[in-house]
């Protein structure tokens, strides 16, 4: 029974298991065993959808993926950039409503405007959101990191409200005073 | 929280219709895309743009971020699923990417090792 469910998630992600089989031989460790072959303990467990997720972890960590959204697809799709072809790795669609612009901060978390007046978060390796920020009308996400405090800032296409977390460290740098740009 | 002054950076060149925005700090450039299609390039700190990419699709966002090492902005085509990859200092794109989305509008760039 649970080489019968290791089996059914692996054939639900086709994908996946390209993806992992492809890193197993870039990275020169072994591929998942195949049926009958001698496995070793470490291959052996975690079985099944443990082990499926623990591999789509460990690839999504090492490679580098790009986020695309659709103003009409309610869902965003993710796409690694190290493997050939740039697979469709990943697609997301709780949380996501009339897309518009992404983030992604130096955590790995996702940043979703939604048209229908919200900014959906992702922590890393989530397809569910853990956050769901409402706005009227949010127009743009974009993420900045400031020294050791993080600023969200959405956007409002109606007025002017934004929402921030975290404080700026006293004595830190100023966007406005950290400008390149001279007689503006 | 503190408080920000917006004050503008008085680029020129750009058409009134500002969509997208990003910054490539390693090569020191802002790259500014607007609805009308194309995106201007500019040095931190120039008005001036330093060349426009390719000028046949709006794009509403922008991304950058390293493949191989090398800084890659990313621009999707607002009018079709696609979003196009350009090497630094390149006008014209060296790979397109058909996604599964209709209406490209979004990009974002999630670095290895996140």
């Amino acid at each position: 029974m649970r080489a019968l469910s290791a089996a059914v998630v692996w054939s639900m992600a086709p994908v996946w298991s390209m993806a992992v089989a492809s890193l197993c031989a870039r990275a020169g460790a072994a591929s998942p065993a195949a049926p009958g072959s001698q496995a070793s303990s470490q291959d052996r467990a975690p079985i099944g959808a443990e082990r499926v997720q623990r591999e789509r972890q460990r690839a999504r960590e090492r490679d580098p993926w790009l986020y695309v959204a659709g103003s009409f697809s309610n869902f965003i799709d993710a796409y690694d950039l190290r493997e050939p072809g740039m697979p469709l790795v990943e697609t997301i669609s709780a949380g996501v409503d009339n897309p518009g612009d992404l983030a992604v901060d130096a955590q790995g978390t996702l940043y979703v405007d939604n048209g229908s007046g919200t900014v959906a978060v992702y922590p890393a390796g989530a397809t569910t959101p853990s956050l769901t920020i409402p706005l009227v009308n949010p127009a743009g996400v974009a993420v900045a990191e400031i020294t050791t405090s993080t600023l969200r800032l959405a956007r409002n296409r109606r007025a002017s409200s934004f929402t921030t977390k975290a404080k700026r460290p006293h004595g830190g740098p100023s966007p406005t005073n950290s400008s390149p740009y001279r007689g503006s | 929280m503190g408080t920000y002054h917006p004050r503008s950076l008085h680029l020129r060149a750009l058409d009134g219709c500002t969509t997208g925005l990003a910054i490539d700090q390693r090569n020191g450039e802002l790259f500014v895309s607007d609805c009308g299609g194309g995106t201007q390039v500019y040095e931190l700190g120039n008005h001036n743009p330093l060349r426009s990419l390719d000028e046949t699709f709006p794009a509403d966002s922008l991304a950058i971020g390293a493949i191989g090492g090398r800084q890659v902005p990313f621009a999707p085509d607002l009018r079709s699923s696609a979003v196009e990859f350009y090497f630094a200092h390149a006008r014209s794109p060296f790979y397109t990417l058909e996604s599964g989305v209709t209406t490209t509008i979004g990009v974002a760039y999630k670095p290895a090792g996140v």
